[in-house]
């Protein structure tokens, strides 16, 4: 490795592991609405680990109690049943982080992956590849998940991340591939197979690193909009019904509550739409800090 | 959710009441007050299909085609829905009607002022030609017509087809759509008579058995041809004709040449499209509406609805009933104890309190019947006798240990020791049955029988793997009515195996090939033992009910009644209650207390008079 | 030119090969749906009061629209009638052909889309330019928060808070009805006004959702304009201050524009929220519809001319992009 890093100059070293961490510690404490955007982020990470755990399997309902208003006991008031909608949305966040977090992984496996290869090889394999990639980018991901979930049934989280990630990597393949050509143009590859290492090794233990930090960033980007989506896609009603999904309680709040008609059925409206817009706000503030962690030059501006 | 039971607010279109017609004469209905009033102005109302689509042909006989019944398409007559007499009818295009020949033939005297938007008089003929039409879109040979002779221009005779003995033979023909022959005559064929004729044999000839079905398949590829044709323009023989539309709404304007255009009001009507009840109630708050059909709303809507200057709300009855169906097929769920302890354990209350709040009444009796038509049916010594199942865990408990069931640690296990699980399976968009199905499995969890509510992704899919003995437990809407073999068809119809052809009833269990598209996947017993009732097979009564004089069905439905209650095919949870709202600031005299006319859409209100300038 | 017109066929033959996949991706997988739409129509009927012996048989009628041949005869039958822009018979229309239906629905979308486009394009566009310039000031920094935060809503969550505070809280805007049917169609000042009036709200929702985006984009594409070498020699030189900004503007902006083919869409696949919550009815609600209804000749049509028009908006956008670059026009 050492042997190596001479001749790639313009590469960026990679800061040792506990530098980084302190590095990025430092960064993030720099600014409070960094610390906020953690702090929401773990908070809601939390809610989906545990949150399943504080409640009863069968959340109890009462017929007496539709849409009750705000109260002690109830502290965001009921749902259509007079279920507790705070009950609901804590237990929907696991559904709705995990299916986000499958959804993260898959964009970014095979975006980054689709990305590097088609940087690397060039040729032939690059166009094809990028065919490929054009062509998910271009069917508009949205109405193609509308029409996928008239056979598929989302009502599991991984299925519904694994759908969310295969429709949705494009973007990220071409950036990490257009990263990849321009390490390229530094003669950062010629280097590398002059001295004989192997493709493989190239790959990941060159190029790789040096777009992590993209990769990173988009990782987080992809979890805010497999939420978006999934939530749609619950909102929309074309996929099975759930209580205690986000996406469901907006469509019931809007639909059979009359929330948009009429004040009762607000909060349980606002419920569910302050908790995404809280969650997207945590993820949006803290991309900030990964922002500057990964990109020195920001650090000194 | 979106769909939220339309075809419950097309019901609302289709229910009426009142107006006896049977083997006499209609009376052209005339209402409270007559003329009087000022005319002009817009009646702003619903499109009760729901969705416009002006791509769509102005065809009666496309199933999205752009035209509006009692608007400006017209009928020989309007259902009267009524529950003692199915025929009941309010006079359409026909003025009057007699039957002859024990009923088989129909005599109509049409409107005499009856004439088409441009000027044309509605003849004999357009009526034959409507009537060939239907013969091709399959809607004329379950009502049993058979030919159809023109007397002289403005009466017409309908032949019940031979060897037929339908007892709604009148109001099933005379509901059919007339439509003008200039526009869609050139479409059938010169023969086409001699085709329905061939079309009609029943016999066992196989040559014309092989001929008859050669005529059906010329028949059934006329009338894709005839529901995909797109007129160039909307002529109407009803009191508007259409002007305007875009995917929002439908302007109409009256047509002067009306046959009681004296008596219509609204110089114009604005027909507003929907796609969910959520815009009808935006509608009613913004005080925007006339008049609005059967719309499922939660409380919190309806009183903001009614908080708005000039709404009213009219409620009257409306047949279709929500139920927990059945699959006898699977155990333990073929057990009478079983499903009777199911049915004491479901608070029926709660069930609607949380589903239909505002447009249901919790379902007393489990008869097939909606509530009120068990009034009128059952004497009250036998309605006395009828088990209401109110909610009582302590008897299904004592049903369910009667049956081997065991409770252990809290839940509850079959006779052979394994955990007993329900899974009670809904329809995606359906709000009503989803909500009703999360407080029955709350219930039924918390009394020790783990429940647990599915969804389907759409009714289509629902249907099918229903029909295929997918599903033990699952929402059925029953109750249909007025008409009582319809009724009772829902529950000892195609769905439990008895299919009638060729006019003889047949029975297949649930593992027969599926016969045309329903399977039976209700498998109740062909015969019941019902205590103090003795005997009954559902089937085969339920078969009776489409053949025997209306005066003796009575008997009929006494039993299935009973059996229906003891034997619970279905646990009916609630009726289903038409609420419709109307505003009185712009317009008044709204038939309210009628409820045939409130059962119709507004266009028949009008057209009979009511509905007066402020 | 001729590179141009190479370009233009090159994409022409992807776009061709595109339309072919995504065709036939949706005609296998609405031949996999489950569920029989003749089956929920007799339901409807049935529930509607008609008898069942007669809803059977109107359903007949439906039934005769579903294909019954093999799969294979069903494919090549349905690519050659594509090739005659023959997208097939709804069955929830009875036959009328989808391309009729869809084509009438295309138009509400595209005013849509492209209103709400053009309308966060322009103001994402110039609010980035102030944000970037006025960077260190008050201003800058609420146009910077406003782009975060509105950029973080999504659209349905901004169509249901306009709808909610226009049409009901406050009922200002009509909805509905894309215009006042009373009103005779044609280029008359009362239709347009309608039509705009009926408008504003979806193009709004689309504008707010997606202006964040375009404006933190410029701001970071003009900061880092900012520092190049042009800009500081025109200065030197004493170009005038509103001078410099257009080219600061002209050079920021082109990487904007390749993502602008990417939002196209998004966009497109926003209106099925957009138009579900307004009830606005374009291709989005019918996709919903005939999904709903389990028409599939009509939900493969509706799903198809959305593609085609993404596609055709990339290759516009790609050709614009040309022109406005002279780099990419001459290679």
């Amino acid at each position: 490795m050492v042997a190596v890093d001479p001749l790639v100059p313009e590469a960026r070293p990679r800061l040792p592991r506990t530098g980084f961490w302190s590095g990025a510690g430092r960064v993030v404490l720099r600014k409070p609405s960094r610390i906020f955007g953690l702090a929401v982020i773990v908070f809601f990470a939390l809610m989906a680990i545990v949150g399943p755990f504080l409640y009863p399997k069968n959340l109890p309902i009462d017929p007496n109690a539709i849409y009750a208003p705000p109260s002690l006991a109830h502290p965001l008031g009921t749902d259509f049943e007079g279920t507790d909608v705070l009950a609901l949305i804590v237990t929907g966040a696991r559904y709705v982080l995990y299916s986000a977090a499958v959804a993260a992984v898959v964009t970014v496996v095979v975006g980054t992956g689709v990305g590097l290869l088609a940087g690397y090889y060039r040729g032939i394999r690059d166009s094809a590849l990028m065919r490929v990639t054009d062509l998910f980018l271009t069917v508009p991901g949205f109405p193609l998940l509308i029409v996928l979930s008239t056979i598929w049934n989302f009502g599991a989280a991984p299925a519904m991340g694994l759908v969310l990630g295969l429709t949705g990597w494009g973007g990220l393949a071409r950036a990490v591939r257009s990263q990849t050509l321009s390490l390229r143009e530094r003669g950062f590859l010629e280097a590398a197979r002059g001295l004989g290492l192997s493709t493989p090794h190239i790959v990941i233990k060159q190029i790789l690193p040096n777009v992590a930090p993209y990769v990173a960033m988009n990782l987080l980007l992809s979890v805010t909009g497999a939420i978006y989506a999934e939530v749609g896609l619950f909102f929309l009603g074309v996929v099975p019904f759930k209580a205690n999904n986000w996406g469901v309680m907006l469509n019931l709040a809007v639909f059979s509550g009359g929330a948009i008609t009429s004040q009762n059925a607000l909060i349980y409206l606002l419920s569910p739409l302050v908790a995404i817009l809280l969650l997207t706000l945590g993820i949006v503030l803290f991309l900030d800090a990964m922002d500057e962690l990964f990109n020195p030059r920001l650090r000194e501006g | 959710m979106r769909l939220r039971l339309r075809h419950v607010a097309g019901l609302a279109a289709l229910a009426v009441g009142l107006a006896a017609c049977t083997g006499s004469s209609g009376s052209s209905g005339s209402s409270s007050a007559s003329g009087s009033g000022s005319s002009g102005g817009t009646f702003t109302a619903i499109n009760e299909f729901g969705t416009i689509h002006p791509g769509a042909p102005k065809n009666p006989f496309n199933s999205s085609g752009n035209y509006y019944p009692s608007y400006d398409e017209m009928q020989l007559c309007w259902l009267a829905y009524s529950a003692s007499n199915p025929n009941a009818c309010f006079p359409g295009l026909a003025k009057s009607w007699t039957s002859s020949d024990g009923g088989r033939v129909l005599t109509v005297h049409l409107q005499p002022g009856a004439k088409w938007s441009d000027g044309a008089p509605v003849t004999a003929n357009d009526v034959k030609v409507s009537l060939a039409i239907a013969f091709t879109q399959g809607t004329a040979q379950p009502a049993n017509l058979g030919s159809v002779k023109v007397v002289n221009s403005s009466t017409v005779q309908l032949i019940q087809s031979p060897g037929a003995n339908d007892n709604t033979f009148a109001s099933d023909v005379l509901q059919l759509p007339v439509v003008p022959a200039k526009v869609y005559g050139h479409l059938l064929p010169a023969d086409i008579w001699s085709l329905i004729a061939t079309s009609q044999y029943g016999g066992s000839s196989k040559a014309k058995t092989a001929a008859a079905k050669k005529a059906s398949g010329t028949l059934v590829a006329l009338g894709k041809k005839i529901a995909a044709y797109a007129p160039s323009q909307d002529l109407s023989a009803g009191p508007y004709v259409l002007s305007s539309l875009n995917p929002g709404e439908a302007v109409l304007t009256k047509n002067k040449y009306f046959y009681a255009a004296s008596r219509v009001h609204p110089s114009q009507v604005v027909l507003r499209a929907y796609s969910g009840n959520s815009q009808i109630w935006n509608y009613l708050i913004s005080g925007q509406l006339d008049a609005a059909p059967y719309t499922a709303m939660p409380t919190n809507i309806l009183h903001k609805v009614l908080s708005v200057k000039g709404n009213k709300e009219l409620v009257s009855r409306t047949f279709v009933a929500a139920s927990l169906g059945f699959n006898e097929h699977d155990y333990p769920y073929n057990l009478r104890s079983v499903r009777q302890a199911l049915a004491y354990l479901i608070n029926r209350q709660a069930v609607q309190k949380v589903a239909e709040p505002v447009s249901g009444s919790p379902s007393k009796y489990t008869t097939g019947m909606i509530d009120s038509v068990v009034h009128d049916y059952l004497s009250s010594g036998q309605m006395s006798k009828l088990n209401t199942y109110s909610y009582s865990p302590s008897k299904a408990t004592h049903l369910l240990e009667g049956a081997g069931f065991k409770k252990v640690n809290g839940q509850w296990m079959l006779p052979n020791g394994k955990p007993w699980t329900i899974t009670v399976q809904t329809v995606n968009g359906f709000s009503d049955w989803i909500e009703a199905s999360k407080v029955i499995s709350s219930e039924l969890t918390t009394f020790g029988i783990p429940t647990t509510a599915k969804i389907s992704p759409d009714y289509a899919s629902y249907l099918t793997e229903l029909a295929n003995g997918k599903y033990a437990v699952g929402f059925w809407l029953d109750a249909l009515g007025p008409n009582l073999y319809t009724t009772y068809q829902r529950l000892y119809g195609t769905n439990d195996g008895y299919v009638v052809q060729g006019g003889k009833l047949t029975h297949q269990g649930p593992n027969a090939p599926a016969a045309a598209e329903q399977g039976n996947w209700e498998d109740t017993p062909t015969t019941y033992q019902v205590p103090g009732v003795g005997a009954v097979n559902p089937g085969e009564l339920t078969f009776k009910l489409s053949q025997v004089p209306v005066a003796q069905q009575r008997a009929i439905v006494a039993k299935l009644a009973q059996a229906t209650d003891y034997e619970l095919p279905v646990i009916q949870l609630w009726n289903y209650l038409n609420v419709q709202f109307v505003n009185t600031s712009r317009w008044t005299d709204f038939p309210s207390g009628n409820e045939g006319l409130l059962n119709n859409q507004p266009g028949l209100w009008i057209s009979m008079g009511y509905v007066h300038k402020r | 030119m001729s590179g141009l017109a190479r370009r233009l066929a090159s994409r022409i033959v992807v776009a061709v090969v595109m339309i072919w996949i995504v065709a036939s991706f949706t005609f296998f997988l609405v031949r996999a749906i489950p569920g029989n739409p003749v089956q929920a129509e007799y339901e409807t009927l049935v529930s509607q009061g008609v008898n069942p012996a007669q809803a059977r048989a109107e359903t007949q009628v439906i039934y005769g629209f579903l294909p019954h041949q093999p799969l294979a005869t069903q494919y090549g039958h349905y690519l050659w009638q594509l090739l005659h822009l023959n997208l097939g018979k709804s069955i929830s229309y009875t036959g009328t052909p989808v391309s009729h239906i869809v084509l009438s629905a295309a138009p509400y979308t595209v005013i849509l889309v492209l209103s709400g486009i053009v309308a966060s394009f322009a103001i994402g566009v110039i609010a980035g330019v102030l944000a970037a310039v006025r960077r260190s000031t008050r201003l800058g920094d609420v146009l910077s928060v406003s782009g975060s935060l509105l950029h973080g809503v999504p659209q349905f969550v901004m169509a249901l808070l306009l709808a909610y505070l226009f049409t009901t809280e406050w009922a200002i805007f009509p909805f509905g009805a894309p215009y006042d049917a009373s009103i005779p169609v044609g280029f008359s000042p009362a239709f347009i006004g309608s039509l705009v009036s009926h408008a504003i709200l979806p193009v709004a929702a689309y504008a707010l959702s997606s202006y964040g985006g375009w404006l933190l984009t410029m701001k970071s594409s003009v900061v880092s304009v900012l520092g190049d070498d042009f800009v500081l020699a025109a200065e030197l030189r004493g170009i005038r201050p509103i001078t410099r900004l257009r080219y600061i503007g002209r050079n920021a902006i082109l990487p904007l524009f390749t993502i602008l083919a990417l939002s196209i869409g998004f966009m497109f696949g926003g209106s099925v929220f957009i138009e579900d919550i307004f009830d606005y009815p374009g291709l989005g609600q019918l996709l919903l519809q005939s999904i709903n209804r389990r028409d599939y000749p009509l939900m493969s049509g509706a799903f198809l001319l959305i593609t085609v028009a993404v596609i055709v908006a990339n290759i516009l956008a790609d050709l614009l992009y040309g022109v406005i670059d002279p780099r990419v026009r001459k290679g």
